[in-house]
């Protein structure tokens, strides 16, 4: 049956009716993004990680809208996941900083000694900012460079798996299908074997290798079938891990400067969290940093463009790029929440206001871009190191007032968020053919309340606790893993231990990266260094075999079998591996 | 000089990060292996720089000798193919014919859209690529429109497709140069 395209829109195309931005579309992405948001600050809070929710958004909207409905189209889809991840990832950025402000200041549980309104006004300027932000870059990431976003690209086959034709289709389930057996498998702990296999992550040294050479490889399917997606480009990734762990890492221990009490995973560990990740981190910030500057002329040419796009290249009259002036007024708005939110935290002057406010927007622009770009190249967002950076600069310069550098994290976290979100959604509105400018109106326009529910979500189980004991935090069902990792930070930097060398020398060599003539090489190296390199080992496999069937079978069969093949291998294990999170958290309680 | 400044880069940075890498000591901010990482850096900087000036050097002889890149030899031939598509309108075999359009033109041109950059300088390979990604985002469209079965949207939007390409067609031609000027 065809489905009927009748006109039932606030702001569709009045001449074919074609179905874009329709009441549907906003409505089903408002529910499903509220639904996804409890649920996904409820699971990060007992976990420690959430889960991008545009795949369960696409396709409950291809339930919805084209199966209850008849009549939805691929855009209104698009749309729809675009609204629900939208609010679903500004709830991500509050959960990984908010309940850190909680523990640290209340930590016996009970009425809590900060006052919770500024920090919800930095956390919906965050949502703002990331999007405004982001938007100008659009054509410099998506059309110029066009980084793969492999999370986008999945998203993207799933809306069209409906006309996109039946080997299409059928390549989809078949990859769905494995990923999701491969994944309950996993899950199931039956092939677990203690030294071998163990948390989904094979061990390859035998008992030969040294622990500090990291021969451990992620089984993670989903893993693999991002570097299928992401090919050649990811390929530095990938070498970036192989210099970490078996150049840097076997140097210095080889070198004595580890120290000398510490054996076997110990030691692994400690060049992990005490060397790698904080020099990691600063290589990402000043690749990041040397990459803005040197596409500075390419940015202005983007922006310069950008404006000529929202006036000049209208589609049958409608609007293709969020207007110029809108943009402006977003990043005004956001700026004067952060300056207002500031100057009413207790102990904060005007001039600190002021001076934290620019730094803070400074450090979500590029802090945006670096998420961006990394999960473009990698779909792989280091959120968690952006906001450690906030922290402790902002502990830094605010001489160490705990709520005012909070609130600026908690700005960060959220900002980000919202720009690697945007990006992935814009990413798959290309390739569907949307509207930019309907997309990014879409998440500016609910994003705050992704803010507004996580605040609630995390205010409520607080007190679940009965105001004698914390509702969350370490001891309790629900461990806050990543909030409790923040507040160490936290207090690592008020007590100055926090290992702000390693990221000063590593942003210095990161310039020196970002300037070098191989796009994206200071930030894959950097995020290679950040991350374990189980991930980085699965990942780069991935990259290897696209590149090899490539070569043998062209690229017509990369984009029409391995992509549907590999987009379903990533949606089988995000959708398994969400469902046994709720599960988990069902039966414990 | 390419791969010189490439061998200096990779190892400089290499010195530099394992000179990160030790603890500073009691009272200190940087580790002791300071002078080490000031090597490595500025063995990473000499390479950075051989590695610019190689780059410069190839692009100055890719100006006078690069063959017409593929972007600039393919778009006539793809052009030609998307003109012929009005005629498959009602035909049910018209999402085969967009695939089959994507995967021979257009997926090849993204593919080697860099070298245009050589070809036509910066500002010019800038233009025409993001006219040639407005038409193919609105190729995508045309894709979703027919898959919908919304043969209205096909017929509206093929048009201003059509004019993207053609654009980035004429943008894909260095200007000519003007008598009595270089």
């Amino acid at each position: 049956m065809m489905p009927d395209h009748s006109p039932a829109s606030p702001g569709s195309v009045p001449t074919t009716g074609y179905r874009e931005f329709t009441w549907a579309a906003l409505l089903l992405g408002l529910v499903q993004g509220i639904i996804l948001n409890l649920a996904f600050v409820y699971i990060s809070l007992k976990l420690g990680f959430s889960i991008s929710g545009s795949t369960i958004a696409a396709i409950t909207g291809y339930v919805f809208l084209r199966g209850i409905l008849r009549k939805g189209s691929v855009l209104e889809n698009n749309l729809n996941q675009t609204i629900a991840s939208g609010i679903n990832s500004a709830g991500t950025g509050v959960v990984f900083v908010l309940p850190a402000m909680f523990l640290l200041t209340q930590p016996q549980g009970g009425p809590t000694s900060f006052v919770l309104w500024p920090l919800l006004i930095a956390g919906i300027g965050g949502a703002i900012l990331g999007v405004v932000l982001i938007i100008p870059l659009r054509q410099q990431l998506i059309e110029l460079d066009r980084l793969r976003f492999p999370s986008g690209v999945a998203v993207a086959e799933i809306i069209r798996s409906g006309t996109a034709g039946f080997d299409k289709a059928k390549l989809l389930v078949i990859g769905f299908v494995i990923a999701a057996s491969w994944k309950a498998l996993m899950l199931s702990n039956w092939l677990e074997m203690p030294g071998l296999l163990e948390n989904e992550d094979l061990n390859l040294s035998f008992g030969l290798l040294p622990a500090y050479l990291a021969p451990v490889l992620s089984l993670s399917l989903l893993n693999f079938a991002a570097g299928l997606l992401t090919g050649r480009s990811g390929l530095v990734f990938f070498i970036g891990g192989v210099l970490a762990w078996w150049v840097i890492s076997p140097s210095i221990v080889l070198l004595g400067w580890t120290p000398p009490a510490l054996e076997s995973t110990e030691l692994a560990s400690f060049i992990a969290k005490q060397v790698l990740y904080p020099l990691g981190i600063g290589v990402l910030v000043g690749a990041a940093l040397a990459e803005v500057i040197r596409n500075g002329p390419a940015i202005r040419s983007a922006l310069g463009l950008l404006n000529h796009a929202a006036t000049g290249r209208l589609h049958r009259g409608l609007r293709e790029e969020m207007p110029t002036w809108l943009l402006i007024t977003g990043l005004g708005v956001a700026l004067l929440f952060f300056w207002l939110a500031l100057w009413f935290t207790p102990g904060v002057s005007f001039g600190s206001a002021t001076l934290a406010t620019l730094l803070g927007v400074l450090w979500m622009g590029l802090a945006g871009l670096i998420v961006a770009q990394a999960t473009g190249l990698t779909d792989i967002s280091p959120i968690s190191g952006m906001a450690l950076i906030a922290i402790t600069t902002m502990l830094l310069l605010l001489d160490g007032n705990l709520a005012a550098a909070m609130l600026i994290t908690i700005g960060v976290s959220v900002a980000i968020g919202q720009s690697a979100d945007m990006m992935q959604d814009l990413k798959t509105g290309f390739l569907v053919g949307s509207r930019p400018f309907l997309q990014q109106l879409g998440q500016l326009l609910v994003s705050w309340i992704g803010v507004v529910v996580a605040f609630w979500v995390i205010y409520l189980l607080w007190f679940s606790g009965g105001g004698t004991q914390p509702g969350f935090g370490p001891g309790t069902s629900l461990p806050a893993p990543q909030a409790a990792a923040l507040s160490q930070v936290a207090l690592a930097v008020q007590q100055h231990t926090a290992p702000t060398d390693k990221f000063f020398l590593g942003s210095v060599v990161g310039v020196l990266l970002g300037f070098a003539p191989i796009s994206g090489l200071g930030v894959l190296v950097g995020l290679a260094m950040y991350l374990p390199f189980a991930v980085t080992f699965g990942y780069g496999l991935g990259c290897l075999t696209q590149m090899w069937l490539l070569r043998r079978r062209g690229l017509a069969y990369v984009e029409h079998q391995l992509v549907p093949l590999a987009a379903g291998l990533i949606i089988g294990e995000a959708l398994i591996g969400m469902g046994h999170a709720i599960y988990s958290i069902v039966r414990a309680t | 000089m390419q791969s010189l400044g490439v061998a200096l880069l990779t190892i400089g940075s290499m010195i530099a990060l394992i000179a990160a890498t030790p603890l500073p000591a009691a009272g200190a901010w940087l580790p002791a292996t300071w002078p080490l990482y000031g090597l490595g850096f500025m063995l990473a900087l000499s390479g950075l720089l051989l590695q610019r000036l190689a780059q410069r050097h190839v692009r100055l002889i890719e100006t006078a000798t690069t063959p017409t890149p593929l972007l600039t030899a393919l778009l006539p031939t793809f052009i030609i193919a998307v003109e012929a598509l009005p005629n498959h309108w009602a035909d049910p075999g018209l999402i085969a014919q967009l695939e089959h359009l994507h995967s021979e033109y257009l997926s090849p041109l993204v593919e080697q859209r860099h070298q245009l950059y050589g070809y036509l300088g910066h500002a010019q390979a800038t233009a025409c690529l993001l006219a040639l990604a407005y038409g193919e985002r609105l190729f995508n469209r045309l894709w979703s429109a027919a898959g919908d079965g919304c043969l209205d949207e096909v017929t509206l939007v093929y048009p201003p497709m059509l004019a993207a390409f053609k654009q980035a067609q004429l943008l894909a031609v260095p200007p000519a140069p003007v008598d009595g000027r270089e």
